[in-house]
């Protein structure tokens, strides 16, 4: 993902430097990048083996299932750990890694395809530390959630290690996830309605403080199930499409 | 100064997971209402506060403390 400057350090026009480096590209409309999970850059981790194969068309993945699972091992905003299967690479901007200790913040732009309604469902998409671990607090995944009943609407909101706040019967939500520091930082967001106006707002703070400012900070694709009672099974699927931009400031 | 405020500008129906007061997971929507406690009475709070008797805590305080949350909700829950 491309760095955009601002600002002119010199004069402060916007466009990025004038002098020297040339201009930089406007922040205005900034274009979203889709995550492609077929794309090659993405690394699975599915401890119990439950993902039958994942497929990307329309800027949407549809992940299948391979086998039942329930409980909230299987969820992302509930219990200790989780065995649910996760897809993550790490986030580099410019070709630089992105750690810990930076300034980080992202714009997440999530949708559900409601059209696939196989079980009640969740999925998350956010930055984490170690998604590859099965502990909530060592992954500490920051970002956007979306949830569905079977039969019911779409609810989207903010998904912070293993809880999230979210706002029922939505079309599509847009979520500001800050981190850095060594904190695993906050996720806000605003929910649309099929016109692009908005029809609501929350926020989620990770409670998250104190950690390393060394290592590497990924995203993350995580897929499960809406509430612990819930059940999936071989062949259910789930649709999903999620956008971001990402970049850091310095302190 | 009062035991306790309600954060009147924040108050949504939201459905939130997360763990509840006795460490339980819960999923629920409803109102959250945001409390804040000032600094200066979690002591007095606290040490007049058995979580292990039923009777526990006493009017003087129950009382004040209900009356914060009953107050936020009733102003949201009759918002035009």
């Amino acid at each position: 993902m491309p760095v955009f400057p601002c600002f002119d350090p010199t004069t402060g026009s916007s466009g990025g430097s004038t002098g020297g480096g040339g201009g930089g590209a406007s922040l205005y409309d900034l274009a979203w990048t889709t995550v492609d999970l077929t794309d090659g850059t993405w690394t699975l981790v599915d401890p119990d083996s439950l993902l039958d194969s994942v497929t990307h068309s329309g800027g949407y993945n549809t992940a299948t299932w391979a086998g039942t699972a329930t409980g909230d091992l299987y969820r992302w905003d509930s219990g200790a750990s989780t065995r649910a299967p996760r897809w993550y690479k790490d986030l580099l901007i410019d070709g630089t890694q992105v750690t810990t200790g930076d300034l980080l913040t992202m714009s997440i732009r999530s949708q559900l395809d409601n059209s696939i309604d196989d079980f009640d469902q969740g999925v998350v998409f956010g930055a984490s530390v170690w998604p590859d671990l099965n502990v909530a607090t060592s992954q500490a995944g920051i970002g956007a959630i979306i949830k569905k009943t079977q039969g019911g609407q779409n609810s989207y909101g903010a998904w912070t290690v293993n809880s999230s706040t979210m706002h029922n019967n939505r079309e599509y939500c847009v979520n500001a996830v800050t981190r850095g520091g060594g904190g695993a930082g906050s996720s806000c967001y605003q929910v649309f309605d099929a016109s692009n106006a908005a029809t609501g707002t929350g926020a989620r703070a990770s409670n998250q403080t104190g950690g390393l400012t060394t290592l590497n900070v990924r995203i993350m694709v995580g897929i499960g199930l809406r509430l612990n009672a819930d059940v999936v099974n071989a062949g259910d699927r789930q649709r999903f499409q999620f956008r971001y931009a990402a970049y850091t400031n310095p302190f | 100064m009062a035991y306790a405020y309600a954060d009147t500008k924040a108050v949504q129906v939201l459905t939130t997971s997360t763990t509840d007061e006795h460490g339980n997971a819960i999923d629920v929507e409803g109102f959250v209402i945001p409390i804040i406690v000032p600094l200066s009475e979690v002591g007095e709070l606290l040490g007049a506060y058995d979580p292990a008797s039923s009777t526990s805590p006493v009017v003087a305080y129950s009382r004040p403390l209900a009356r914060v949350i009953l107050d936020a909700l009733k102003q949201a829950a009759e918002a035009p």
